[in-house]
């Protein structure tokens, strides 16, 4: 079952094109890199799935239905590209910032009750940030926030997670540990992931899709694919293209 | 001590008591999401235009809250709009229609000669003589305020910590956005018999200044902001009282007090 169908899509700023002929399909329980360079269109395209940005042309079913009418908001988490800057001085404990994540599923009067905490810790179980329910989210480092927003994607258990840049900025070990939880929520947890990096090779580790955007969709298939794609040698040249195939390699033998 | 029964037996402290809590925890609720959005000084903004609203209203010999009132809701409506639909920055936006009701003000304030005495008093606040219907008013209006931040709480807080997320969540921001800024024109225009025009915007910015710096969750940012303000109006109060003070600018000084008390404390703890 297809979980996003985007059917032709365009998405311009003004007279500016950001995106433009994006087809692709994505299944439930796909786990999906979207890479490319700077400009490339790729936060664009999820927040044209998010309808946060209008398609000028071509549609996106979610669930089989339209975005623009599409309203089971809870089935899809997102993690936003943060800057920590943002919240500096924020005074919102991360148990406030995680159950914030329930209203997608509520109407007016949007209202959290107690017996909903259960799903916060739930939530925060998921991502292992249980001891820093208390803590102010302005106190905590790059790492540990990405882990709650994360946290705050899941609570409403979705289906789908959409996760944009989620590790910029945070160190080696910590990235390592979060793509780690999120390969656990894709395999264990059957959540479908897709997950926007600037760093191929690091996205290839866990991802059984990649899709290449460079305004248009430069690659869309297996890595298996990519990997033996005269054409994308020929795009990124054989030796990124070794670097992202070799990471890949050694984690389909370690699965 | 004593002082302090003495002049809670007299009717306009009463009154001054009773407006002045309703109308400070307003502000504290309001000025909690206004200052974390970057949003402080439209309050600041919105008093200007509530002091055109008193020129008007004091020309036509007609009581100057009932025009401030809606003006400055339309007003508040405009900077949205100017900021919102025709890519005004939300400060400059603030300033232009700060700028032009501050020059009606004044016009108004030069054709009418008689009532500059009376704009005097909207300028710098005069709690202590407020009238019962004013006091009546201004509990309703406050206990609107205050039943809309409560019922929107959530959706205040997930907009105030990120818009776009907000959106992706469903919620109505733009709509979130109109509500809350009309509360704070309502509020601006309530503050300005306790305060006076020229202050109304500390009124909002202090409280919840201070509640920030040491506030460790959101929720009790929110009830300490209240605590700091509803102290700071009674304090101001009795101390205007006892010591023949303006009560608009007393409390205004026992809100900065608070806030140079807590912010050394947090730095020298």
């Amino acid at each position: 079952m297809n979980v996003i169908e985007i059917k032709n899509v365009c998405v311009h700023y003004g007279a500016i094109e950001a995106l433009c002929g994006i087809t692709l399909d994505i299944a439930a329980g796909d786990y999906v890199a979207v890479i490319g360079p700077n400009g490339s269109g790729k936060t664009t395209l999820f927040k044209a799935i998010l309808n946060l940005l209008p398609v000028s042309d071509g549609a996106i079913l979610l669930y089989g239905t339209n975005s623009r009418q599409f309203s089971d908001w809870q089935k899809i988490g997102y993690v936003p590209q943060v800057s920590r800057q943002l919240h500096k001085g924020f005074p919102a404990t991360v148990r406030e910032i995680v159950a914030s994540g329930l209203l997608s599923a509520k109407k007016f009067p949007r209202m959290i009750f107690k017996n909903e905490m259960e799903q916060v810790r739930r939530a925060m179980g998921w991502v292992e940030i249980e001891d820093l329910a208390e803590r102010l989210i302005s106190e905590l480092s790059g790492g540990q926030q990405q882990r709650v927003y994360l946290a705050r994607a899941l609570v409403n258990d979705p289906e789908l997670l959409l996760l944009d840049e989620p590790t910029a900025a945070v160190d080696p070990a910590t990235r390592e540990r979060f793509y780690q939880i999120v390969k656990d929520l894709n395999q264990k947890n059957g959540k479908t992931v897709i997950l926007i990096s600037h760093d191929g090779s690091q996205a290839g580790q866990y991802a059984t899709k990649l899709a290449y955007l460079d305004k248009h969709l430069v690659f869309y298939g297996s890595f298996s694919k990519f990997c033996s794609s005269p054409e994308m040698t020929r795009y990124f040249g054989p030796h990124a293209q070794h670097l992202i195939c070799g990471q890949h390699g050694s984690m389909e033998e370690k699965r | 001590m004593n002082a302090v029964f003495e002049a809670l037996q007299y009717p306009f402290i009463q009154r001054a008591i009773i407006s002045g809590v309703f109308i400070g925890c307003c502000c504290a609720f309001l000025g909690v999401f206004l200052v974390l959005r970057r949003l402080s000084l439209i309050g600041d903004g919105l008093a200007h235009v509530s002091l055109a609203a008193v020129g008007l209203g004091l020309l036509l010999n007609m009581q100057p809250l009932w025009i401030a009132i809606p003006l400055v809701m339309a007003a508040s409506m405009w900077i949205l709009w100017l900021a919102d639909k025709a890519d005004v920055y939300a400060d400059a936006a603030i300033g232009l229609v700060s700028a032009v009701s501050v020059a009606v003000g004044i016009t108004l304030a030069s054709v009418g000669k008689g009532f500059n005495v009376d704009l005097f008093s909207f300028l710098f606040g005069n709690i202590l003589a407020i009238s019962l219907p004013e006091v009546i008013l201004s509990v309703i209006l406050s206990v609107v305020v205050i039943g809309t931040v409560i019922l929107l709480y959530h959706e205040l807080f997930v907009i105030a910590f990120e818009e776009e997320y907000a959106k992706v969540l469903g919620i109505p921001v733009e709509r979130i956005n109109h509500v809350l800024v009309l509360c704070t024109a309502l509020t601006v225009s309530l503050g300005m018999r306790v305060v006076g025009t020229m202050l109304i915007s500390s009124l909002i910015i202090f409280p919840a200044v201070t509640a920030l710096q040491i506030a460790r969750g959101f929720r009790l940012a929110m009830l300490l902001a209240a605590v700091f303000s509803i102290v700071s109006v009674l304090a101001g109060i009795f101390f205007s009282y006892l010591w023949n003070l303006p009560t608009g600018a007393t409390i205004v000084l026992v809100n900065f007090a608070f806030f140079v008390i807590v912010f050394l404390y947090k730095r020298l703890r």
